[in-house]
């Protein structure tokens, strides 16, 4: 059996689980500014990239967190992971690209400043959004067999 | 790619989730097929027409486009 490069199944509530306070987390840290208070490292060699003095991590653990959260759940295995279910995937990979930089480039033409790195920092996670409820949509609501006529 | 899979069902008296269960597919890979929207590999395709005791042939059918 060719290898599937998917995380088990029972990770995925634990993905699910994690998003919830990653998110809220991130939003904090995004419109309040928040830091949590003395989690920093200080002292960081001055490189005209990343700055000098103190950073503290708060901003760095909510990117983090919320990126290996949507990781988890888009990367584990369903229950029943099968070859119609792998074709959904690869489907909704290729969708995901797709619809991530068409919503780039629109956002590139109409947002400028400020607002276009808060359009870059959710941007860094929109393909994998887009992919999980792409396949959620196709196995959960449109293939779902309970919305369908079953007759034994 | 066409295939009678729901009639074969009926006649067997078997529900997508027994059929899925079966050839250990999901009940979303029965459904998608039993819609036309998925063309089974080979080794599923051969997995179903052996729980109906039919032949490939007797279950999927090429059509026009294919």
């Amino acid at each position: 059996m060719k290898s599937n490069y998917l995380l088990p199944h029972f990770l995925k509530k634990a993905g699910w689980v994690a998003l919830v306070p990653s998110l809220a987390l991130g939003i904090v840290v995004m419109y309040s500014q928040f830091e949590i208070p003395g989690f920093e490292i200080s002292g960081i060699k001055s490189s005209h990239l990343f700055g000098n003095g103190n950073n503290n991590l708060t901003n760095e653990l909510a990117l983090i967190c919320f990126l290996a959260s949507l990781f988890i759940i888009a990367f584990t295995e369903e229950k029943i992971e099968d070859e119609w279910v792998m074709q959904v995937r690869s489907d909704s990979l290729q969708w995901a690209v797709y619809v991530n930089y068409g919503l780039l480039a629109v956002a590139i033409l109409f947002v400028y400043n400020d607002a276009f790195f808060e359009v870059l920092v959710y941007n860094m996670y929109t393909i994998l959004v887009i992919f999980i409820l792409r396949v959620n949509y196709q196995l959960r609501v449109r293939f779902n067999p309970k919305r369908e006529f079953h007759e034994k | 790619m066409k295939n009678n899979i729901r009639v074969e069902r009926a006649i067997l008296n078997i529900t997508q989730e027994e059929l899925a269960v079966r050839v250990k597919a999901s009940r979303q890979t029965i459904n998608a097929m039993e819609a036309g929207k998925y063309v089974p590999s080979t080794v599923l395709a051969i997995k179903i027409a052996r729980v109906f005791g039919k032949k490939v042939e007797e279950v999927f059918f090429l059509e026009g486009t294919d």
